[in-house]
This record gives C-alpha cells, sequence and structure tokens, in this order.
C-alpha cells in the first residue's frame, strides 16, 4: 500500500462511526478512483470535520433515527467528561486554598457550580450502570468480544487511574512542607513534572473512558426505545452543564476584582476551565436540541393533523 | 473569462448531485465524472458523500440496491425531483431577470438568448 493510499485510509477512517458504517466503503472506493492527491486529501479531511459537526444520516428512517439518538448520548457524555474535569479544575483553582474574593454571590455561584456538578454526576453515573448492564448482560451471554472488552475497558482505566492517584498522592505528601507542595526552589521541577504527567494521564484516561464506552455503545447497537432513555438523561445532563457553566462563569467574574487574590497561575487555570465548560455546554446543547427533535419527529401525530 | 475562486458560485454540491441524478441512478464515481463533464465542477470524495449524506437524510435521493456495497447506486426521489425542479425554476428565472440586466445596461456581457 502506497503512503497516499495508507493516508487515505486513515482520512476515511476520521469519518464518524455511524458515516462510515453507511458510506466508508464507497467514500474508500470513489477516493481512490478520482484519485487527486492532496486536493482530495483535504477535501477528505473537510468532510471528516463536517461530518462531526453536523451529523446526517442515511439509510431507512428507523435507524436514521437510532443513529441520530446514539450521536447525541455520546457527544452529551463527552461534554459531561469534559465539563466534570473543568469543574474539578476549576475548584482547584479558586478553592484550593479558598480566595479570600471567593465570598458573597462568588461563593454562592461556587457552591451551586459544585452542587449541580455532584447532582450531575450521580444521575449520569446511575444511568450510565443502567445502559452499562443493558449493553453488557446480553454481550457477554453472546460472547460478543467486541462489545464486552470496550465496555470493561473504562473499569480497568479507573483503577489504573485511581493505582497512580495514589502514587502521586504519598509522592505529594513526602514532598510538602508543612501541607503544602513548594513548586519552586530544588526539587520543584520534579514536582511540577509530576503533577503535569498526572494531568496529562487524567486527560488521556478520561479520553479512553469515554472512547472505549462509546465503541461498546456503538457495536451493540441498542434500540431506540432504550436510546429515547439515554437522550432524555442527555437533555437533562445538558441542563446542568450548561447551569454548571454559567455559575462557573459568574463566580469567575466575581474574582477579578483587586482584593480577590487570584494569582495569574490560578487565573489562568480558571478561566481555562470556564471556557472548556461553556465549549462543552455549547455543544451538548447543539446535540440534544437535535435528539429532542428526533424524539419529537417519532411522536405520533394528533387527531385531524394531517401528514 | 476564467472564473477566480472568489467569485460568487452556483455550485452547490446537493443541487448537483441531484441534477446528476435527474436522468437516471448512478453511484458516486459516475456522479463525479457527469457532474464534471457536464458543469466543469470537480467535486471531492469528501464533498460528494457529504451532499449525499445530506440529501439522503433529508428524504431526496434513495440508495438502490447494488451489486457491491462499495458501488452503491442512488436515485431521486419524488420530493427530490420536486425540490430540484423547483430550484431549477428559480434559478432560470434569476438567470433570465440578469440577462436582461445585463443587455440592458452592459450589452458586451450579456450574451444571446
Amino acid at each position: 500500500m502506497t503512503t497516499r493510499a495508507r493516508l487515505r485510509a486513515a482520512l476515511v477512517r476520521a469519518y464518524p462511526p455511524s458515516f462510515r458504517a453507511r458510506y466508508g466503503g464507497e467514500l474508500a472506493a470513489v477516493a481512490a478512483d478520482t484519485d487527486r492527491g492532496w486536493r482530495d486529501h483535504v477535501d477528505l479531511a473537510r468532510g471528516a470535520l463536517r461530518a462531526w459537526a453536523v451529523p446526517a444520516f442515511g439509510g431507512d428512517p428507523a435507524e436514521r433515527r437510532r443513529a441520530r439518538l446514539e450521536a447525541t448520548t455520546l457527544t452529551v457524555l463527552a461534554a459531561w467528561s469534559a465539563s466534570l474535569l473543568a469543574a474539578a479544575t476549576f475548584s482547584k483553582a479558586v478553592d484550593d486554598p479558598r480566595l479570600p474574593g471567593l465570598r458573597g454571590v462568588a461563593w454562592d455561584a461556587g457552591r451551586t457550580a459544585n452542587g449541580v456538578a455532584v447532582v450531575l454526576g450521580a444521575v449520569v453515573l446511575a444511568t450510565g450502570l443502567a445502559t452499562w448492564l443493558v449493553l453488557t448482560v446480553p454481550a457477554m451471554r453472546a460472547r460478543r468480544r467486541d462489545v464486552v472488552v470496550p465496555a470493561a475497558a473504562p473499569a480497568a482505566v479507573v483503577v489504573l487511574w485511581l493505582g497512580v492517584t495514589a502514587l502521586v498522592g504519598l509522592f505529594a505528601r513526602h514532598v510538602s512542607v508543612r501541607g503544602s507542595v513548594a513548586l519552586t526552589g530544588p526539587g520543584g521541577a520534579l514536582v511540577l513534572g509530576v503533577l503535569a504527567a498526572w494531568a496529562a494521564l487524567t486527560l488521556v484516561c478520561a479520553a479512553a473512558c469515554v472512547g472505549a464506552a462509546g465503541l461498546a455503545l456503538h457495536r451493540a447497537a441498542l434500540s431506540a426505545p432504550r436510546l429515547a432513555r439515554t437522550t432524555l438523561v442527555a437533555a437533562l445532563a445538558t441542563a446542568g452543564i450548561a447551569v454548571q457553566a454559567a455559575a462557573a462563569a459568574y463566580c469567575l467574574a466575581g474574582l477579578f476584582g483587586p482584593h480577590a487574590g487570584l494569582d495569574p497561575y490560578d487565573a489562568v487555570l480558571a478561566t481555562g476551565a470556564v471556557v472548556v465548560q461553556v465549549g462543552a455546554a455549547m455543544t451538548a446543547s447543539v446535540s440534544a436540541g437535535r435528539g429532542i427533535r428526533s424524539l419529537r419527529a417519532e411522536l405520533p401525530s394528533g387527531p385531524g393533523t394531517v401528514a | 473569462m476564467p472564473r477566480r475562486a472568489e467569485d460568487p458560485r452556483w455550485s452547490d454540491p446537493g443541487l448537483l448531485v441531484l441534477g446528476s441524478l435527474a436522468d437516471g441512478p448512478k453511484h458516486g464515481y459516475a456522479m463525479v465524472r457527469d457532474v464534471e463533464d457536464t458543469t466543469g465542477v470537480r467535486l471531492g470524495p469528501g464533498t460528494l458523500y457529504g451532499a449525499i449524506a445530506r440529501l439522503e437524510s433529508r428524504g431526496l435521493i434513495e440508495a438502490l440496491d447494488g451489486d457491491e456495497s462499495r458501488r452503491r447506486p442512488y436515485r431521486l426521489t419524488s420530493r427530490g425531483a420536486e425540490v430540484l425542479g423547483a430550484q431549477l425554476v428559480a434559478m432560470q428565472r434569476f438567470a433570465g431577470m440578469g440577462r436582461r440586466r445585463l443587455a440592458r445596461h452592459a450589452p458586451a456581457f450579456g450574451g444571446g438568448a
């Protein structure tokens, strides 16, 4: 296989799974037949980006609706994960140790964001567990390793992450002086390096968990009624992500005063976290809106209406 | 006069695909060739299948059972034919109006009937 053909195949694999399932073979064949080199590569990359951003589903109407609900569930799951990590980062930046400016309305907004994050986490995890059982038990009975392996992978990743986090905690305790870890002076670079590596590992683990869960959900091809339930929870989660993002943004705005105590390092962390939360809220809202429209289109027309 | 990249374009990929299917079912590569032969526009594979996916999801075209999944033919639905017809009428009206105005104010660019 030539380099050009390998690049073409990689670009076709960059399309969303539902798009590839429907058009992947044809797309690869036409790309091989036309073969205009870099122009086709750019065109395929642009097409893949657009297919993720504005998904369109082919096939019969029932399968189109099912694919739409699956895409909404996965997109909101990814947005929730990003929002959860961002919320933890925001909390670390403004509340550990607590900034002097974190009081009054800013404190209420911060507490609201944390409270929503906890409730939302409980709802998403409960739904995730129920969906996981519905998905995994029949797959185990049918000996479908293609579903069971990605479904089990998040548990292994979480155990690995918890183990590494415990080791990093022990290391931090070992190098801390009077309860705080010094990031400057001799050894500061090592401490900073360990913390940065742990943060990077956390991101990779979160991405791996969402990716594996998405793969399992896609391969299990859950029924439309089951996906309708996960879509409704996704819509609820979207509202929670949006409230959380708004509360964090309001809290941050209150911390930019002269005596708030927000140092440049925390300001960058907190602002980055709010940007991620707002982006997650917008992404989830667009996807949840499409999912809900698909559910509403499924509802039967009332008496006297004309189809 | 050669067309420049920043010139306004009428070549919406979805419309070109509908136009290509107006004389019968075609698979992807046949559509690329037909569109290039008739309009001079070369649709890239990503653009083509993006347009096919959007048109199929809106019920304007549908796939036929082909012998090979890599050469699946598509055809216009009745709704697709209706949408294409309406677009062509609007374009014809626009083209006629544009040529009449050009003929009045810039006869050198107005062209023949």
